[in-house]
C-alpha cells in the first residue's frame, strides 16, 4: 500500500506537535507528502480577559506560528510539506482536508489545545475516528505531559 | 396598517446558555429588543412569542439521526458540540423555538395579523447543516421556514447578509429548485465555504448565489452587490416569499468579523430586498450573528424600522471600502454566462 499524502491536524498544543513530529518520520519513511492542517474557528482570536485581535491580523499571525512554530518538526525534515488554514470545525476542516488531497491517512493528537471536554459526540480525534473513511492514527499525549 | 410582528421567543432564549464569555449570548436578545424599543414604533409593532417546531416541521431540513443525537446530548447535560459552539440542558428547547417560530410568522400572516415579520431567536441557525450543528448553530431556522413554504408550492428566496457564508443553508437547499439562496460574506473567513463558483446542485444551478466581500467592505458594496447581482436573480426566479437570514455581525464593531459596515447600511439593504416581496406577508427576518452589543441594537432597530418602512439610520452609511471591482466583475460574468 502507498501512502503518497498524509494530512495531519494542527493547533499548537503538546500533542498537536506530537502528531506533527510522529507524522514527519512515518512520511520520512514512506516518502510521503504531509498536509499540516489548521482549522480557525470562530472563537479562536478572543482570548478571555483581552482585547480582541482584528481577524485578518489573527488569521496572519496563527499563519506564521503554523509555518515556523506548529509545524517545526516538517521544517527540519527532508519530507516535502506544505501548511493550510481552513476554516471551520477540526473534524469538518480535517475531513474536506483529506477528501480535496486524497488523503491515504489522517494523524492527529488525542488532545486538542482546547483540552478535555466531557463530551458525548467526542473529541476531535474520536470524531474523526467514528466519521472518517480513511485510515485514523491517534498519537497519544507525549509521557510527562501534563 | 397591518404591523410587523416582531417574534421574541424571549422566556426560551434565556434556556441556551453557551459558557462565560461566550459572545453568542443572551444579552444579545435584550440587545436587539432595546434597539427596536427605541425606534418608537408604536402600533407599527407588535410583539408574540413564537413557538417551538414539531419533530415533522425538523425532519424537512434536518436528519433524523442528527436530532436524536443532539437532543440526547442536551438532555444529558450539554458541553463542547465543536470548539465554538456548546449547549446547556436548556438548549434544545431554546433551539426548538428558534427554529419554529417562523412558522408562526406564517401562521400569523395566513390569519392577515401581520405584513412582515422578525424572528429575534438564539440560537442562530444557518450554519447548521441538515446533519450537524456549527458556528454557534443547532437547528437551521431559516431552513425551518423556507422548507415549509416550499412544501405547501411557495417559491423562496433567502437573503443571507450574515458576515459568515450561511453554509447549512447552501446545503440543505443546494439542489432545491424551489429555493434561491443569495449570500453576501466577508471571504476569507468563517466557515470557509461561499465561493462565487458555489452555484447550485445540477437540478439547481444558478439558485445559489454566493457574493463574497474583502475584509473592509463597507455597505455601499454590499449594497451594490445586492441590487447589481442578487436582485435582478430574484426578480428572475419569481419569489412568492422572501426570508431574511439577518445577521448583524458585518457592522464595524462586531468582534467576529472584518467587514465595516454602520446601522444604516442594515436599513439600506432591508429597503433594497423587502420590495421583493411579492405582498405583504409574505416577508421574514431572522436574527442571526452580532456580537457587539450596540451595534446589533442599534443595526436590529435600524432594520426593523425599515421594515415599517420607516427611516432610523443612527450612524450615517459606509463607503469607501474594497470590493466593488470584484462585485463589478461577477454581474458581468453573470452577464456573459446568461444568467444575470
Amino acid at each position: 500500500m502507498k501512502y503518497n499524502m498524509i494530512v495531519v491536524g494542527v493547533d499548537g498544543s503538546p500533542n498537536s506537535l506530537a502528531a506533527v513530529r510522529w507524522a514527519a518520520e512515518l512520511a520520512g519513511v514512506l516518502q510521503s507528502r504531509v498536509l499540516a492542517v489548521h482549522a480557525l474557528g470562530l472563537l479562536e482570536h478572543l482570548s478571555p480577559g483581552d482585547e480582541p485581535v482584528p481577524v485578518e491580523q489573527h488569521r496572519q499571525e496563527i499563519q506564521d506560528r503554523l509555518e515556523q512554530e506548529w509545524t517545526a518538526p516538517l521544517g527540519s525534515s527532508a519530507v516535502a510539506y506544505d501548511v493550510e488554514l481552513r476554516y471551520g470545525p477540526p473534524v469538518q476542516a480535517l475531513l474536506q482536508a483529506a477528501e480535496d488531497e486524497n488523503a491515504d491517512l489522517i494523524v492527529v493528537g488525542t488532545r486538542g489545545a482546547s483540552g478535555h471536554s466531557p463530551i458525548r459526540l467526542g473529541s476531535t480525534s474520536s470524531q474523526l475516528t467514528e466519521l472518517s473513511t480513511r485510515p485514523v492514527v491517534v498519537i497519544p499525549m507525549p509521557a510527562g505531559t501534563p | 396598517m397591518i404591523p410587523i410582528l416582531v417574534l421574541e421567543c424571549a422566556t426560551r432564549t434565556d434556556l441556551h446558555f453557551t459558557g462565560h464569555g461566550h459572545p453568542e449570548r443572551a444579552e444579545r436578545v435584550k440587545a436587539v429588543q432595546a434597539g427596536i424599543n427605541r425606534v418608537g414604533l408604536g402600533d407599527s409593532v407588535v410583539r408574540g412569542r413564537g413557538r417551538p417546531a414539531s419533530r415533522p416541521e425538523l425532519l424537512r431540513v434536518h436528519k433524523e439521526a442528527y436530532l436524536d443525537s443532539l437532543s440526547a446530548f442536551i438532555a444529558g447535560g450539554g458541553g463542547d458540540l465543536d470548539p465554538d459552539t456548546h449547549v446547556s440542558g436548556g438548549s434544545w428547547d431554546a433551539a426548538l423555538w428558534a427554529a419554529g417560530s417562523g412558522l408562526e410568522a406564517v401562521e400569523a400572516f395566513d390569519r392577515g395579523d401581520a405584513a412582515s415579520a422578525f424572528v429575534v431567536g438564539r440560537p442562530p441557525g444557518h450554519h447548521a447543516t441538515s446533519g450537524a450543528a456549527m458556528g454557534f448553530c443547532l437547528l437551521n431556522n431559516v431552513a425551518v421556514t423556507a422548507a415549509a413554504l416550499a412544501e405547501r408550492g411557495e417559491r423562496v428566496v433567502i437573503v443571507d447578509w450574515d458576515v459568515h457564508h450561511g453554509n447549512g443553508t447552501q446545503e440543505i437547499f443546494w439542489d432545491d429548485t424551489r429555493v434561491l439562496y443569495v449570500s453576501t460574506h466577508e471571504w476569507p473567513s468563517y466557515p470557509g465555504t461561499g465561493r462565487p463558483q458555489e452555484i447550485g446542485g445540477p437540478n439547481a444551478l444558478g439558485l445559489t448565489i454566493n457574493l463574497p466581500l474583502p475584509p473592509g467592505a463597507t455597505g455601499d458594496v454590499a449594497r451594490f452587490a445586492i441590487e447589481s447581482v442578487a436582485l435582478p436573480a430574484a426578480e428572475k426566479f419569481g419569489p412568492t416569499w422572501v426570508l431574511i437570514s439577518c445577521g448583524f455581525d458585518a457592522h464595524r464593531d462586531d468582534p467576529l468579523a472584518g467587514l465595516s459596515w454602520s446601522a444604516a447600511d442594515y436599513a439600506d439593504l432591508m429597503t433594497a430586498v423587502a420590495p421583493l416581496a411579492p405582498a405583504p406577508g409574505r416577508l421574514i427576518a431572522f436574527l442571526e450573528g452580532g456580537y457587539d452589543l450596540h451595534a446589533l441594537s442599534l443595526s436590529a432597530g435600524a432594520a426593523v424600522a425599515a421594515m415599517a418602512g420607516q427611516s432610523y439610520r443612527p450612524e450615517p452609511p459606509t463607503s469607501g471600502g474594497p470590493g466593488w471591482e470584484q462585485v463589478k466583475w461577477w454581474a458581468e460574468l453573470r452577464k456573459r454566462a446568461g444568467i444575470a
